[in-house]
């Protein structure tokens, strides 16, 4: 049981995070064209379903949270309330504070806070003031009471509800009175099927809360079951159980209670479930039939696939060595069995990918709060919602791209007077969108700002002691200036960025994902930050080289050209440091031997080939013995099951089996 | 004969309800244990690709199917003189905490029930010897049997050399 309510939970964190998601944007598009029901619908219908799935998981406090919520939003839904902008802002900051709600859940903390209270008294104080009348008369009066009688289908357990679980969840909402439980239809053992529910309550409540409220409580057995909710008049409180005919007699006295089966509110929304927009249970992906699967099977399958590939290709190369190779059923029948693993490979590959738009829905929510509290004016358009890409990538992209948009809205979009005096549009325009690049994805940061400000940038460099005043730079170097840890320009250190520890930040955690950022910016016009993302974090292009009888995998991604030396072209540095000069360009020369402690074939590093390699616009030359050739390889842990290994970023398994190290280049170029 | 298959099979069925088994190998001609349900697979040699920068005894990784497993030389673990490989030499993959790690050995040997009586612990050895994986002696027979703490002999000193990194 307490298993299965665990697995409940999990749903119920992945829905709500969905649902918080509609509501925003939701709220945001409502902000734009007032007057649309069918959102208010939309967004209505995602709060109950939040209220309902926590009221029946024991989380009362966001519950009751959402309840007030959802009033809100219902005086909205009736017009007894405008959805102005500041009643707009008063939800979307609740939104906020349920979502902290849920993480507290999340981590088992139940904890009504500060804000939390706050914003529940807002809420109350934004209704309609007609809505408080009823309930302060009644509650002088005695409490009304209800009859609820739940008489499950018996395949009511079997959809996975515990019958249980909702009678307990009762007490939330009021005193019970009574409770009976009917067991007339429950068979001879000889006929008793386990799987089947034969039981029926009735239950006298006493409340002040709505009937809405108990109504939520069954809302989830609506097919399952029979739920009826009575009002009881005084003179029957009397007796406990009134027989079948006086359920008739009861008189109804709230406007949308005896609908035996669908609640008074859902009737009105609806109308709205048919059209295309997210339906009750929430995501995009549930309308084209998906599955949740754990992530744990999907990267075993994918390693069993992996396993598949290599064993394809151990089994071609013992064919082609054992001169069977001229029979030609057999080379015929391995073409086929070779194409149908790639696609296999290429399709549990996908399997692992998911749309950008899971990371960019939150952009316009951002994007409007710093704007206002910047006092920007910003045109934020988004593109390439639809590319898909690893789910770790999107997992780890958040963070950077949330501070990438807080920096272009901060430090590169001017203010309105600004922008007019320099000749622009008073509105800035901030772009963002992904694209597949070749095997990895981009993701453009683009705004029409300002744009870097290389003097200035050379200058706080000099000042914090990262450069030398008479160090010669190129403009590129100089950008690459403002990834240094401890390093912003902005003139005064602001709430939203400017401490310094936003873009370096930015560029591990693009590293760690084996990414890199590029960026291109002119002053005045505007500045580009480009983020390459490998497609998954599973698969990579490399470059395969040979040193000292090993084969090193090198990701193609941050290798600019291979080269052989010319003897002019090495020079050294004060006798130790060598130095190569590549089309007029001084780069570090590494030699990987010396780096690993193996002995090469020639250590003369004309004798050998070097790789350029570049990354964070930092290039070096590394002397290697062989160049191979290029394969896509599939990523495998080193530190899983050892430790790190300085300058490898993981392994990967040869065509024949054997492991090869993949080479960490950031590691190797950073210290030159 | 009979009299030895039988207590042969008591021992097996002894161990199903035991849980102090231990598979025996050698090193140099020592014969050392291990808790049986560590073990996870006993391989035969392959080629290792190398480590760059590990330390001696750490032979190299191999492909576990798809796993990518270090492989440690008990021998220069123990700093005894390394051997060559042989059709003997064995990897006993086992797995230590959330870790698969091979061990490089001259042969496997036996699973034995060591009944807990039997055991005693570790004298204290004067000199260099470190006996601080040495969880305990096993007697079987008139032999003695070392029976190795996998979790120290492999965990300590790497996590000592993770946490140094992280620190």
């Amino acid at each position: 049981m307490s298993l299965e309510l665990e697995e409940f939970l999990l749903g119920f964190f992945e829905e709500t995070d969905e649902q918080l998601g509609q509501i925003e944007e939701g709220l945001l598009l409502l902000e734009k064209s007032y007057e649309d029901p069918d959102l208010l619908n939309t967004i209505f219908r995602a709060a109950h379903t939040i209220k309902g799935n926590s009221g029946m998981l024991g989380l009362p406090e966001i519950a009751n949270f959402t309840h007030r919520v959802e009033e809100l939003l219902d005086n909205m839904r009736d017009g007894a309330v405008s959805p102005s902008g500041e009643n707009v802002d008063l939800l979307l900051r609740s939104t906020d504070c349920l979502r902290d709600l849920v993480n507290c859940a999340k981590q088992g903390l139940s904890c009504e806070t500060e804000e939390s209270t706050l914003l529940a008294d807002q809420l109350q104080s934004a209704l309609a003031v007609s809505e408080e009348g009823p309930p302060q008369t009644d509650s002088a009066q005695e409490m009304p009471r209800y009859e609820i009688r739940f008489t499950p289908y018996k395949s009511l357990v079997r959809r996975g509800v515990d019958p249980l679980l909702l009678i307990e969840s009762l007490p939330q909402v009021g005193s019970i009175l009574s409770l009976e439980m009917q067991t007339d239809s429950v068979p001879d053992l000889s006929e008793f099927d386990t799987q089947k529910c034969y039981l029926a309550w009735c239950v006298e409540l006493e409340t002040r809360e709505p009937v809405q409220s108990i109504e939520d409580i069954f809302e989830f057995v609506d097919d399952d079951g029979q739920v009826e909710i009575t009002r009881l008049n005084p003179h029957q409180i009397s007796d406990p159980l009134p027989a079948e005919p006086s359920v008739e007699q009861a008189t109804p006295d709230i406007s949308n209670e005896p609908s035996p089966k669908a609640p008074g509110n859902q009737e009105s929304s609806q109308p709205t479930v048919r059209k295309p927009a997210p339906a009750r249970s929430g995501s995009v992906e549930d309308s084209n039939e998906s599955i949740r699967v754990s992530l744990k099977k999907v990267e075993h399958l994918i390693n069993t696939v992996g396993e598949l590939v290599i064993a394809n290709s151990v089994l071609n190369q013992t064919i082609g060595a054992t001169g069977a190779a001229d029979q030609l059923p057999l080379i015929e029948a391995m073409a086929l069995v070779d194409t149908t693993t790639r696609d296999l490979q290429e399709q549990v590959m996908a399997v692992r990918l998911l749309p950008m738009s899971t990371v960019f829905r939150r952009l316009p929510r951002l994007v409007r709060d710093l704007a206002s509290e910047l006092n920007r004016e910003v045109d934020l358009q988004i593109c390439g919602e639809d590319t898909e890409v690893d789910k770790q990538v999107i997992e780890e992209i958040q963070d950077p791209l949330v501070h990438l948009v807080r920096n272009a809205l901060d430090h590169g979009l001017e203010p309105a007077e600004e922008r007019l005096a320099a000749g622009k549009s008073a509105q800035g325009v901030l772009r963002i969108s992904a694209f597949h690049d070749g095997g990895s994805v981009a993701i453009e940061i683009k705004d029409d700002g300002r744009g870097l400000d290389t003097e200035r940038i050379k200058a706080k460099a000099i000042e914090r002691g990262l450069i030398r005043a008479d160090e010669p730079l190129t403009d590129r170097q100089i950008h690459a200036l403002i990834f240094h840890a401890g390093f912003s320009t902005a003139a005064q250190v602001t709430k939203v960025s400017g401490r310094g520890v936003g873009m370096d930040v930015v560029r591990k955690n693009i590293e760690n994902l084996s990414g890199v950022v590029e960026l291109d910016s002119t002053l005045g016009k505007g500045c580009t930050l480009t983020i390459k993302l490998p497609l998954t974090m599973a698969i990579l292009d490399g470059l395969t080289v040979g040193l000292a009888g090993e084969i090193y995998i090198i990701p193609l991604l941050s290798v600019v050209e291979s080269i052989r030396l010319d003897s002019r072209q090495v020079q050294t540095v004060a006798g130790k440091k060598e130095v190569i000069l590549v089309r007029n360009e001084p780069l570090p020369l590494v030699r990987l031997h010396q780096r690993f402690g193996v002995t090469p074939a020639s250590s003369d590093p004309c004798e050998g080939l070097v790789i350029i390699l570049e990354h964070q616009n930092n290039r070096v030359g590394l002397l290697v013995d062989e160049l191979h050739g290029q394969q896509q390889v599939v990523m495998k842990s080193v530190e899983k099951n050892y430790q790190k290994v300085e300058g490898v970023g993981g392994a990967t398994i040869l065509g024949d089996g054997r492991v090869a190290f993949i080479l960490d280049v950031a590691g190797l170029t950073r210290g030159q | 004969m009979t009299d030895e298959i039988s207590e042969h099979q008591a021992r097996v069925v002894d161990s199903l309800t035991d849980g102090n088994q231990f598979l025996t190998f050698t090193l140099h001609q020592e014969e050392y244990g291990i808790e049986i349900l560590k073990v996870q697979e006993i391989k035969g040699f392959s080629r290792l690709t190398p480590i760059p920068n590990a330390p001696h005894y750490v032979k190299g990784v191999l492909n576990l199917r798809g796993t990518v497993v270090p492989i440690i030389d008990l021998r220069s673990r123990f700093s005894m003189a390394e051997k060559e490989q042989d059709q003997f030499t064995v990897i006993i993959v086992v797995n230590v905490g959330s870790k698969v790690v091979g061990l490089l050995v001259d042969t496997v040997s036996d699973v034995l029930q060591i009944p807990e009586e039997d055991i005693c612990d570790t004298p204290e050895l004067a000199g260099s010897v470190d006996t601080s994986y040495v969880s305990g002696m096993g007697k079987v027979k008139d032999r003695l049997v070392m029976l190795l703490d996998i979790g120290k002999l492999i965990g300590v000193e790497e996590l000592e050399i993770v946490e140094e990194i992280a620190a």
